[in-house]
C-alpha cells in the first residue's frame, strides 16, 4: 500500500506548528502563475490552528491576491506576511481584514545613503563602459540593474544558469574585475561610504540589491514574536524554500532564513539547487507542486476542530489524584466570598487575580493586581482592615496600589433571565485550586425559579511562563432545559467609581482581533491596557458576546486569552497586546496550558515537601509554597507586597517582610527571583537616600512602608470607621531596623550565591549608603557609646523607644557587613571599587569608621537572669497578665488605648526573639531558652509574623511541642482564617515565616524538598 | 415606601370585630405610605369585610388604595396564602397581634404558621400605632451576630435606598461569662475580637454580601452594645418616632431569640418587620480534619 513514508523524508512526517515559506520559486512559480489547491490547502491547515508565515522580497501585491481572498477569517488570523525583503509584516484581524504589524522605515538620512550607494556602483559600472539602471521604488532598498537588456527583462527562475552566463560574460568583456563577485564587492565599499552602518547586500544575478532589511529581519521577528512569544518548540517548526544553496558562487536568498537560534528546526528546499542544498537542509525538490503536496499533507495530519476535547472536559477527570495537590471548596456561603476569594487567588508575581466566581457578587473583591502600579491614595480604599481608613491628602503619586476589575468575570442569560446569585440557587459548587498545576476550576450549578438548572463551570490560570497572559475556559451547559443562551464576556462592573476609584476607561477604539479591552488612566504615569481574544468551539468571538441555542445537555464553550500590559503610552500598549494575542486560537490554548503546567513542574521539582505520616501538613504546606510562588517575579521595579497580589490590604506597601521572612525561600529555591526582589532595592535606593535626608542623617534609609520610588508611604494616622477615633501611627518615622534588614537579606543571599555581578553592581551600594545611614543615626551617649534613640522595634505596640535590641543588632550587622565588603572590593574587585567610591564620594578612611561604629554601638546584652531588655526601661514597664484569649485576637480596645499599652509589658510579636531567629548561634541555648520563655509570655501575636517565630526559637531550645503548635498556627494561619482578616489578603510573610521555621530551623537546613518525617519534628504527633 | 407592591392582610375567624378592624385601619396606614395594594384574605364572609375595609377607606380618606377581598375557606388559610405567594402576587405580609393572658400582645399558633410557611417578610403593627404615627424616616436592623448574613440587613439596605431612609445597626453582645479560673463560658460567636478593633466593617460585607458598595451608605451608625438584648432595642427605638425595626426570626416563639422578640412585642410602640433568615450555603474547605483521604 502506498504510504506518506514512501513519499516524505522521516523529518517531515509530523505535524509542524509553525510552516515558514518562500512565496516566489516556492509557493508559485511566478507572480503570474496561479497555483490551483493552494488556497483549498492553506485554508485547511490554518483552520487547523497551525501558524504559516509567507516570506517574500516582492511588495504585498505580489502575492497572489485570490489566494487571500478566499481563505477564510479565521484561518487568515494566523497567516502572517513577510514583505519587502524582511521590511514590513502583516496579519489579519478576526474580521479577516489585513493589518500591518510592523515597517521598517529608512529616514532621510538612510534613504540618501542608498540613492548615494547605488549611483556610486552604477558609476563604477560606467567606467567599464557598461550601462546599469537603477529601480528606486522598493521599501528600504535599491536595485542596481548589471544587464538591462530586452532578453533578461524579467527571467524566470528556470533561466538563472543561462542569466548568469550572460551577465558574467558581460561584465568580464567590458574588463570589470571579477565579474559579477568584483560588482558585489564594490557595492558594500560604497555602502560603508554612504555611511550605512548595516547594509543588507544581495543578488538575484540580474541584480545587485542594497538594502536595510533582508530575509533574516522576517526569520527574527518569527522568532520573537511567533516561536518566543507562542512557546512553539524550535523543533516544530520547518522552513521551506527553494534557494538554500548557492547560485554561481551566490549564497540563495533562502539561506538569510536559516539562523543559529532556530538550529532545531527543520529546513527544506523544492528547488532545482544547481550547486547542492546546504548541509541540514533537505532536498525534496518538486517545486512549487511538490511544495503544495506537502501542504495538503500537513493538513491531513492535523485533527479537525469538532474532534477535539476542551482542556475543561478532559482536565476536570484528570485532576491531581493526590488530594494534598489540591485546595478544594464544597459549597458556596456568600458571606465567605472574600475570604475563599483569597486563598483560591492566582497569579504569576506580575499579575494576581483574586479566585472569584465568575458571576458576579456584590460582596465579592474581585480584583486584578499588575505588580509595581501604583496611584495616589483614593479615600474609597481602606488601609489594612476595612475597618480602617486612612487620609487621602498624601501626596506620593504611587502610594497605593491600584486594584483593577478581574478579567475572569462573565454574565450568563438564559432566554432572557439572568442568572445570578440573587435571582437563583447554587444547588451545587465545588472550586478547586490545584498547586499542582496552578489551575483554578469552579463549578455551578443554579436552579431558577422554575427549576431550570444550569451548570457553569470553568479553568483558569495565570501563566507563570508568559507575564502577560491570562487563560479562561468557560463552558455553560443546559442540565435539564433548552434554550437561548447568551454569555457575556464583559459584564457591567458594579460601582465601578467606588470599587475602582483610580481607573478612567480611555476612549481608544478596540482594534477588531480582540473581543474586549480596556486601556485604563489609573491616575499616575501608568497607563494600563487589559486586552481579550475569545474562541468559541464555531471560531473567533468579535465582541463580548455570544448567543446560541443550546439543547439540554450541550455545551456552549468558550475560550479566552487575557493580555495586559502596562506602563507605555495607551497607543504602545495596544500595539503590545496586539502582537502578544496574534495568532492565538483554540488550540492554542492547550499549548499555552502545557508550558505553564511544565514551568509549575520545575518549580515543585525545587520545594515540594511531603509529610509522609500526615498528608493534610503536606497540603497546607504546598498551598503555602504556591502561594510564595505566585507573590513575586523577576521584575526588579517591585517586591513582595504585604498581602502579595491577592489583597488591598496595606494599599500594596512593601515591608520588611520580603528580606527577613521571603528571601529564605527565594535565596534557596528561586535564587534568580531572590535577586530581583533586593534588585528592587537598589531601584528605590533614590527614595531611601530622601528618607535619611529628611532625618538629618547621610546614606539611605528604607522606607518603612515602600512602592516603586522607595519614599516612605506609611500613613502618618489612621481612622477608625466605627468610631471616628484617629490613631496615630509611629511606624512610618520610627521603625527604621528595615534598613538592617535590607542589608541582612542582602547577605544571606551573597552568602548563598556568591553573586559577585549583583555584589558589585548592586549589593555594595546598598550597604554602603545603609552603614553611611546607620553611622550618623546613631548618637553618642555620655557613656562614650553610641545609641540609637527613639524608635519602634517590630513591637509595634511600643513606640519611640531607645536602644531597641533588635534594631541595634541589625545596625550593627550592616556595619559590619558594609565594612567588610569594602574590604573584599579593594582586593578582589579594585576597579569597580574606585569607581564606586568615586560616585559614592566615599572617604578612604569611611568603611574604617563603619567598623569603629560597629564596636562602639550599644548592644543589649543578656542579664544576670539571661534576659535580654527588649529597649532601654522594658523591664520597668507595668506587668500584665495576657488572658489565654487575648492571644491571636487581642481584645478591642487595645489600639485605643496606645499611650496606655506604651508603658506596660505586652508585646505584638516577637521582638529580641527576632535576633536568635534570624542568628541561631548567636546566644547559648540557655540564653535563647531565657529569652523565650520571658517574652513568649507577653506576645499577644497580634501579628502573624509572631508564631512563626516562636516555632523557629521553640526549636531552638527543643521544645518540639510548641514549635510544632506555633508552626501550625503559621501553617493554617489563612486556611482557617485564624485572624479573620484572610479576605483583604494573604498573610505572605507569614507562609514565608513557616516555611523558615519548618525548613531552617525544625528541621536544621537539612531539607529543602523531598519527604519529611513527623518524627524530626513533632516525635509524639508522629507516634 | 415604595418597596412593596401588594400587602397581605389575612383576617381570621376567631379575629374579634375590634381587632379586625384595629388592623385593618393600621394596614390601610402602611399602604397609604408605601402606594402598595392591600389584599385582604379573610375566613370571615366576605360582604362583611367588604363593607368594613370600604368604611374604613372612607374614614380614613384613603380611597385611593387599591383594595382587593378575597375569601380563603375556613381552616385553609395557610394553603390559600402559599398558592397566592407561589404565584409571586404578594411581597408583604401585615399580620396583627392577640391579646393574650395579662392583656399582653402574643402572636397565635396560625398567625406563626402564616408566617413561617409563606415565606414573606411580616410586618407586626401594634395597636398603638395609629394615624398620629408619624410615617417611617429611619430603619433600625437589630443583627445577632449568630449568622454571618443577614436578611434583615440586607431588606433594610433595599428599603433604605428604595424610601432614601437611613438604616441604623445595633449589635449587641451578650455579657460574657467566665469560670472560677477566668476561662470563658458558653458561646462568644458575638464578640468581636481581632488583632484590631472593631471588624464593624467586615460584620457589615459578610453580613450582607448581596448589597453594593453603594446600596450600603445608606447605613448610618452602627452601635455595639452589651448588655439587655431587647431592652437595648426598645431604648434605640424609643429615642424618637417614626423607626421601623426589622428583625430576622425563624418563627418560633420557644426557643432561640424568641425571648427577645416576645418582650420587643410585649411593648413594641413601633412597627416591626420581621423577616426570615434564609437558609444558607455551608462553605467548606476540604484541609485540616476534613482533608479528604486519597480515594
Amino acid at each position: 500500500m502506498f504510504g506518506w513514508s514512501q513519499v516524505w523524508p522521516h523529518q517531515l512526517r509530523r505535524a509542524f506548528d509553525l510552516i515558514v515559506f518562500d512565496w516566489d520559486g516556492t509557493a508559485v512559480a511566478d507572480r503570474d502563475t496561479r497555483s490551483p489547491g493552494l488556497a483549498e490547502a492553506l485554508e485547511k491547515l490554518l483552520s487547523r490552528d497551525a501558524i504559516c508565515c509567507v516570506i517574500t522580497g516582492t511588495k504585498l501585491q505580489n502575492i497572489d491576491a485570490q489566494i487571500l481572498d478566499s481563505l477564510s477569517p479565521a484561518a487568515k488570523e494566523r497567516l502572517f506576511l513577510f514583505t519587502n525583503r524582511g521590511s514590513e509584516v502583516y496579519s489579519f484581524g478576526g474580521d479577516g481584514k489585513i493589518g500591518i504589524l510592523s515597517r521598517r522605515v529608512a529616514t532621510e538620512e538612510e534613504n540618501r545613503a542608498l540613492d548615494d550607494t547605488a549611483r556610486a556602483v552604477k558609476e563604477y559600472l560606467a567606467r567599464f563602459g557598461l550601462e546599469a539602471e537603477i529601480v528606486s521604488d522598493r521599501l528600504n532598498r535599491r536595485k542596481i540593474d548589471v544587464i538591462p537588456v530586452a532578453r533578461w527583462r524579467d527571467p524566470r527562475k528556470s533561466e538563472f544558469g543561462e542569466l548568469l552566463h550572460d551577465v558574467q560574460a558581460r561584465l568580464g568583456e567590458a574588463g570589470v574585475p571579477e565579474g559579477l563577485n568584483g560588482v558585489v564587492q564594490e557595492t558594500w565599499r560604497q555602502a560603508e561610504r554612504s555611511g550605512l552602518s548595516d547594509p543588507r547586500i544581495t543578488s538575484d544575478i540580474k541584480h545587485i540589491e542594497v538594502g536595510l532589511t533582508d530575509k533574516s529581519d522576517s526569520i527574527r521577528w518569527i522568532r520573537e514574536h511567533i516561536i518566543g512569544q507562542r512557546g512553539i518548540p524550535v523543533h516544530q517548526s520547518v522552513f521551506i524554500g527553494d534557494e538554500f544553496g548557492t547560485v554561481g558562487g551566490f549564497m540563495g536568498s533562502d539561506a538569510l532564513m536559516r539562523s543559529p537560534e532556530l538550529k532545531d528546526a527543520v529546513y527544506a528546499s523544492v528547488g532545482v539547487e544547481p550547486e547542492g542544498a546546504p548541509e541540514k537542509v533537505l532536498h525534496i525538490g518538486g517545486g512549487p507542486k511538490r511544495f503544495l503536496d506537502f501542504l495538503i499533507f500537513q493538513g491531513q495530519l492535523r485533527t479537525p476542530r469538532e474532534h477535539r476535547r476542551t482542556r475543561l472536559a478532559g482536565e476536570l477527570l484528570r485532576l491531581s489524584a493526590d488530594p494534598a495537590w489540591l485546595l478544594k471548596q464544597e459549597g458556596f456561603d456568600p458571606s465567605r466570598e472574600r475570604e475563599v476569594e483569597t486563598l483560591f487567588s492566582l497569579g504569576n508575581g506580575v499579575l494576581g487575580a483574586r479566585g472569584s466566581a465568575e458571576l458576579t457578587l456584590p460582596a465579592a473583591q474581585s480584583d486584578l493586581f499588575i505588580a509595581g502600579v501604583y496611584s495616589k491614595k483614593s479615600a474609597m480604599i481602606p488601609y489594612s482592615e476595612l475597618e480602617f481608613s486612612a487620609s487621602e491628602g498624601r501626596d506620593d503619586p504611587y502610594s497605593e496600589m491600584v486594584p483593577f476589575p478581574s478579567p475572569f468575570r462573565v454574565g450568563i442569560r438564559v432566554d432572557g433571565d439572568d442568572i445570578s446569585f440573587e435571582s437563583t440557587r447554587v444547588r451545587n459548587h465545588e472550586r478547586v485550586l490545584d498547586f499542582r498545576k496552578g489551575l483554578l476550576f469552579q463549578t455551578f450549578t443554579f436552579e431558577d425559579r422554575n427549576g431550570r438548572r444550569t451548570r457553569l463551570q470553568s479553568v483558569r490560570c495565570i501563566s507563570v511562563a508568559d507575564p502577560h497572559l491570562m487563560l479562561h475556559e468557560i463552558e455553560v451547559v443546559c442540565e435539564n432545559h433548552s434554550g437561548r443562551v447568551e454569555l457575556e464576556l464583559a459584564p457591567e462592573i458594579l460601582d465601578p467609581e467606588l470599587r475602582y476609584p483610580h481607573l478612567t476607561p480611555l476612549p481608544i477604539e478596540k482594534p477588531s482581533m480582540f473581543s474586549q479591552m480596556r486601556v485604563y488612566d489609573t491616575g499616575s504615569p501608568s497607563h494600563v491596557c487589559v486586552a481579550t481574544r475569545a474562541f468559541s468551539d464555531a471560531g473567533p468571538i468579535l465582541n463580548a458576546f455570544v448567543s446560541t441555542e443550546l439543547k439540554a445537555g450541550e455545551p456552549l464553550r468558550v475560550r479566552r486569552f487575557i493580555s495586559v500590559f502596562c506602563k507605555r503610552p495607551p497607543d504602545e500598549l495596544v500595539l503590545q497586546a496586539r502582537r502578544h494575542l496574534f495568532g492565538k486560537s483554540w488550540r492554542r490554548f492547550d499549548r499555552d496550558l502545557d508550558v505553564h503546567e511544565s514551568r509549575w513542574e520545575t518549580f515543585w521539582s525545587r520545594c515540594d515537601l511531603r509529610f509522609k505520616e500526615d498528608p493534610s501538613l503536606t497540603q497546607a504546606q504546598r498551598f503555602n509554597s504556591y502561594h510564595l510562588r505566585i507573590s513575586a517575579d523577576h521584575n526588579p521595579e517591585t517586591s513582595v507586597t504585604a498581602k502579595a497580589l491577592t489583597g488591598r490590604a496595606y494599599e500594596g506597601h512593601i515591608f520588611w517582610d520580603t528580606e527577613i521572612f521571603l528571601l529564605p525561600f527565594f535565596n534557596r529555591v528561586q535564587p534568580d527571583i531572590a535577586r530581583n526582589l533586593l534588585t528592587y532595592r537598589y531601584n528605590t535606593l533614590g527614595g531611601a537616600r530622601r528618607r535619611a535626608r529628611g532625618m538629618g542623617c547621610a546614606g539611605a534609609c528604607f522606607a518603612w512602608e515602600s512602592t516603586v520610588t522607595g519614599d516612605d508611604v506609611t500613613p502618618r494616622s489612621i481612622t477608625i470607621a466605627g468610631t471616628g477615633q484617629a490613631v496615630p501611627i509611629f511606624t512610618g518615622e520610627q521603625q527604621i531596623h528595615v534598613t538592617g534588614d535590607v542589608a541582612f537579606g542582602l547577605w544571606q543571599y551573597w552568602e548563598l550565591t556568591r553573586d559577585r555581578d549583583f555584589m558589585i553592581r548592586f549589593g555594595a551600594e546598598i550597604l554602603f549608603e545603609t552603614a553611611r545611614f546607620w553611622s550618623t543615626r546613631a548618637r553618642q551617649g555620655s557613656d562614650g557609646r553610641l545609641h540609637i534613640l527613639k524608635v519602634v522595634g517590630p513591637d509595634e505596640y511600643h513606640s519611640g523607644v531607645n536602644d531597641n535590641a533588635f534594631t541595634n543588632w541589625m545596625a550593627r550587622f550592616n556595619l559590619e557587613k558594609a565594612a567588610e565588603t569594602a574590604e573584599w572590593m579593594q582586593a578582589e574587585h579594585p576597579l569597580q571599587w574606585g569607581e564606586l567610591i568615586e560616585r559614592l564620594r566615599i572617604e578612604r578612611d569611611e568603611p574604617a569608621g563603619w567598623r569603629s561604629a560597629a564596636r562602639s554601638l550599644f548592644i543589649q546584652m543578656p542579664g544576670k537572669d539571661g534576659v535580654i531588655e527588649q529597649f532601654e526601661g522594658f523591664f520597668r514597664l507595668k506587668d500584665v497578665h495576657l488572658q489565654q484569649e487575648e492571644r491571636n485576637k487581642a481584645p478591642v480596645s487595645r489600639l485605643f488605648k496606645w499611650q496606655e499599652i506604651n508603658g506596660m509589658k505586652v508585646i505584638k510579636q516577637a521582638d529580641v526573639l527576632m535576633i536568635p531567629f534570624l542568628f541561631p548561634s548567636a546566644f547559648s541555648r540557655e540564653i535563647v531558652r531565657a529569652n523565650y520563655e520571658y517574652y513568649e509570655r507577653v506576645t499577644d501575636h497580634g501579628s502573624s509574623l509572631s508564631p512563626s517565630v516562636h516555632s523557629a526559637i521553640a526549636a531552638l531550645v527543643g521544645d518540639r511541642e510548641a514549635s510544632f503548635k506555633y508552626w501550625e498556627q503559621s501553617l493554617f494561619l489563612d486556611l482557617r482564617n485564624t485572624m479573620h482578616n484572610t479576605g483583604l489578603g494573604i498573610h505572605i510573610a507569614c507562609i514565608g515565616g513557616a516555611w523558615q521555621a519548618l525548613t531552617l530551623h525544625a528541621l536544621g537546613g537539612r531539607v529543602v524538598h523531598g519527604e519529611v518525617s513527623l518524627n524530626d519534628i513533632h516525635p509524639r504527633r508522629a507516634a | 415606601m415604595k418597596r412593596f407592591q401588594v400587602i397581605i392582610a389575612p383576617v381570621f375567624r376567631r379575629d374579634t370585630r375590634r381587632a379586625t378592624q384595629r388592623f385593618l385601619r393600621n394596614t390601610l396606614i402602611l399602604c397609604a405610605w408605601s402606594g402598595a395594594r392591600i389584599r385582604v384574605i379573610s375566613e370571615k364572609p366576605s360582604d362583611e369585610m367588604t363593607a368594613l375595609i370600604s368604611n374604613l377607606r372612607s374614614q380614613m380618606c384613603c380611597e385611593s388604595v387599591g383594595c382587593v377581598v378575597e375569601t380563603a375557606p375556613p381552616g385553609e388559610m395557610v394553603t390559600f396564602l402559599k398558592k397566592i405567594v407561589e404565584e409571586d402576587e404578594a411581597d408583604l405580609l401585615a399580620l396583627n397581634l392577640e391579646k393574650g393572658m395579662m392583656g399582653r400582645p402574643v402572636m397565635s399558633h396560625d398567625k406563626g404558621a402564616v408566617f413561617l410557611e409563606t415565606n414573606l417578610p411580616t410586618l407586626i403593627i401594634p395597636g398603638s400605632v395609629t394615624f398620629g404615627y408619624p410615617p417611617i424616616s429611619s430603619v433600625l436592623v437589630a443583627m445577632a451576630g449568630e449568622r454571618r448574613q443577614s436578611e434583615a440587613l440586607r431588606l433594610a439596605i433595599t428599603l433604605g435606598n428604595d424610601n432614601g431612609l437611613p438604616v441604623d445597626l445595633l449589635h449587641v453582645t451578650d455579657n460574657v461569662r467566665r469560670d472560677e479560673n477566668g476561662s470563658m463560658l458558653g458561646n462568644i460567636s458575638d464578640e468581636f475580637q481581632h488583632e484590631y478593633p472593631g471588624m464593624v466593617q467586615e460584620f457589615i460585607a459578610e453580613a450582607s454580601p448581596f448589597s453594593t458598595e453603594k446600596e450600603k451608605r445608606c447605613i448610618r451608625h452602627f452601635w455595639h452594645m452589651r448588655g439587655d438584648v431587647s431592652h437595648l432595642i426598645r431604648e434605640r427605638m424609643g429615642e424618637d418616632r417614626g423607626k421601623l425595626l426589622v428583625l430576622e426570626w425563624k418563627g418560633s416563639l420557644r426557643s432561640g431569640r424568641a425571648e427577645v422578640l416576645r418582650a420587643i412585642l410585649r411593648h413594641a410602640g413601633f412597627p416591626v418587620l420581621l423577616v426570615r433568615p434564609e437558609v444558607h450555603g455551608y462553605a467548606r474547605l476540604r484541609i485540616g480534619k476534613d482533608f479528604p483521604l486519597a480515594g
